[in-house]
């Protein structure tokens, strides 16, 4: 298993994920991932599209500046209740203020339309969930090194 | 409309028929022309010659009676040898008599005078013979070429004095034959302009026959034939509500009829093929994503499984038993889900083949079943069920049915859940759409928009609550599959819901009286939920 951490820069940095996941497993995996190789990391979990617009625009209970900040990385699920992921991935880059966070899509969908449609609506990077746990782990990682670790953010 | 360049049929049948009429009438009159021409050409012949023998025989006659009146009147002179008075008688008898010449001459034929002052001719000795005793009246006529000479003998009874010779220019008949000849001539003209115009009124009389051929050829036969063989291109090029007014000869009207008739069988073809088409489409989208959901919800437990398996391994090394626990927990978690969504699935594929549609099944057993199985997590949630007495028997599937309504309370279970006094209600009915059997609950009720939806495949309203989000769309085919109608009723959030379905009741006699109070019945505009509609465009036998 990779040991290794991301930038010692980047670990000092305050860096806080919004994690849109409905399944409660799924959103298990990552929170476990992201300690490992994102220990500074903070990660807000939702669990489905309506939860996540409210908390993009700070609506109902995420209010709380200190509570919900604003996140420097968002983890979208396709498949949400409520609201599903396209939707509020066009939603956010519809929105000038919340038009460049990044949004990731993580999903286990490897289907040619989603993708289409996803890239339609400006999305920043498009990942398919892989079943084997090294395999996820080793892209949580990968997440981390690249969005954290080398993307600049404005 | 009418292919360029050639004539419509009615008037090529016209022309058909007017033609040849035309052309017997043009070749009777032409015969009875040429015929009647040749006719007037003996006959003028014959004329000519008739009125010359005639007037010939006039003209002579009259000749010699002048010859001998003449040859009377200058007896006297001619004796007494008086050229002067002869000239003087000549002159006179010129007045009246067309004459070129005219002389006298004495008993031996010696000419004494021509008539005139000088006289050129005197003594002359006439050749050629002269009357004698024997010729009659004393005249002798002769022709010479155009002219006729005239010899006659100037005596008075028996003593001869001399002779006369009159040469006539022309005969007179010759004359009266030129008036003659332009006489007939003006009757043969008249007779040809008559024939003519007789011609020409029969042109008209024919072409008059072959309008009218035409007209009402047009109407009975052309025009009909024209307007379906209109129609008939419209309908080919797709134009099925073009209708032709049947008119014209029967035939053509029975033409046009089944020509009409024909249309709207394509037309209703054309309809049918179309819903037809339009609900193969729609199966397909369900298809589609019956395919992509079933793929995502198996996909997902699984990586579950794999992911948190692979956890395993590492807690396992790290001893660390809590999480060990909690991690196998999630995989036994994950691959209860996938079973349960094959299961369900496994059981919709049934539903549509119901095994048993005739059988006889009690409503009150099936129920009670389907409770017990629930049981637990009914008592678990508190809720409280209600069955109404005598519910009817039905003809249907009992292993089905029990499915039926073991969903439909699960579901009211979970939409009971956080009520203080979770309430479910199952009873039947009977008004106009026949057997209803309905299974209310007092839980959160479903608003409109979501009621259309409710029944179709892996549309959770809450997904929040465990399912498959396959129980509706169950209850739906078997519902439909017995030849029934199921819907939902709710006036909306915190209402409350009612799940209803028509049935078909087994044997005579409606359920008894009192077996709960019906729902109001769904209004075609608002509370009509997406199963009652689906219900009606489906071919489920009402």
């Amino acid at each position: 298993m990779q040991q290794s951490r991301v930038g010692s820069e980047a670990i000092a940095r305050r860096f806080d994920v919004l994690l849109v996941e409905d399944d409660q497993d799924h959103a298990e995996l990552v929170r476990r991932c992201l300690q490992e190789h994102l220990p500074s990391a903070g990660l807000h979990h939702v669990s489905d599209g309506q939860q996540a617009l409210d908390y993009l625009n700070r609506r109902g209970g995420f209010a709380d500046q200190a509570q919900s900040p604003r996140p420097d990385l968002v983890l979208l699920d396709l498949r949400l209740p409520r609201v599903d992921g396209l939707s509020v991935l066009r939603q956010v880059k519809d929105t000038p203020e919340l038009r460049n966070v990044p949004v990731v899509v993580l999903t286990t969908s490897d289907a040619i339309p989603d993708v289409t449609a996803a890239y339609r609506s400006y999305v920043n990077s498009y990942l398919v969930k892989p079943m084997d746990f090294a395999r996820f782990d080793a892209l949580v990682r990968q997440i981390g090194l690249y969005w954290v670790g080398r993307n600049r953010h404005p | 409309m009418r292919p360029s360049g050639r004539l419509g049929i009615g008037a090529r049948y016209a022309l058909y028929f007017s033609v040849p009429v035309l052309a017997v009438v043009v070749l009777a009159l032409l015969g009875a022309g040429l015929v009647a021409w040749r006719r007037a050409k003996d006959f003028r012949r014959e004329l000519d010659a008739a009125v010359l023998a005639a007037r010939s025989a006039d003209a002579e006659t009259a000749l010699r009676g002048t010859a001998v009146y003449l040859g009377n009147r200058l007896f006297n002179d001619l004796q007494r040898v008086d050229v002067e008075r002869l000239n003087e008688e000549i002159s006179e008898a010129r007045a009246w008599l067309q004459v070129r010449t005219f002389l006298v001459t004495d008993e031996n034929g010696t000419v004494l005078t021509d008539g005139t002052g000088e006289n050129p001719r005197f003594g002359e000795k006439l050749a050629g013979p002269l009357p004698s005793e024997a010729t009659p009246a004393g005249v002798l006529l002769a022709e010479r070429g155009v002219e006729t000479e005239v010899r006659f003998v100037v005596r008075s009874g028996e003593v001869v004095a001399g002779f006369g010779v009159v040469t006539i220019g022309e005969a007179p008949w010759q004359h009266s034959l030129q008036q003659l000849d332009a006489r007939t001539a003006e009757v043969w003209e008249s007779y040809r302009a008559s024939l003519l115009s007789l011609s020409g009124v029969g042109l008209l009389v024919a072409l008059a026959v072959g309008l009218v051929a035409s007209g009402v050829l047009s109407r009975t036969l052309a025009r009909p034939l024209m307007e379906m063989s209109h129609a008939a291109r419209e309908i080919a090029g797709g134009n099925l509500d073009y209708h032709v007014d049947p008119e014209g000869a029967e035939e053509v009207r029975d033409l046009a009829e089944a020509l009409n008739g024909m249309a709207r069988d394509l037309r209703a073809h054309e309809r049918a093929l179309q819903a037809e088409r339009a609900d193969l489409a729609r199966k397909n989208a369900e298809l589609e994503r019956f395919n992509y959901t079933v793929s995502h919800d198996l996909r997902s437990p699984l990586t579950t499984i794999r992911a948190f398996a692979g956890l395993l391994e590492r807690s396992f090394a790290a001893r660390d038993a809590e999480r060990f626990r909690s991690d196998l927990a999630r995989v036994l978690g994950a691959a209860d889900r996938m079973r349960a969504l094959l299961e369900d699935l496994l059981r919709l594929s049934r539903a549509g083949r119901v095994v048993d549609k005739a059988s006889e099944v009690a409503l009150a057993e099936v129920v009670r079943e389907a409770v017990e199985l629930l049981r637990g997590r009914l008592d678990q949630r508190g809720a409280r069920v209600e069955v109404a007495e005598g519910l009817p028997v039905v003809r249907g599937d009992r292993q089905r049915l029990i499915d039926v309504f073991q969903n439909l309370v699960e579901n009211a279970a979970k939409f009971t859940l956080g009520q203080p006094d979770p309430r479910i209600e199952i009873g039947a009915g009977t008004d106009a759409r026949g057997l209803v059997v309905w299974v209310r609950d007092n839980g959160r009720g479903i608003d409109k928009e979501h009621q259309a939806k409710v029944f179709d495949l892996f549309e959770k309203l809450d997904p929040t609550h465990e399912g498959t989000g396959v129980g509706l769309a169950l209850v739906k085919r078997i519902v439909e599959a017995h030849g029934g109608r199921v819907w939902v009723e709710s006036a909306g959030e915190g209402q409350g819901a009612a799940f209803c379905m028509t049935l078909l009741p087994a044997g005579e006699g409606p359920p008894a009286a009192g077996a709960g109070t019906a729902p109001r019945g769904p209004d075609a505009a608002e509370g009509a939920s997406e199963g009652e509609r689906r219900g009606a465009a489906s071919d489920a036998p009402r």
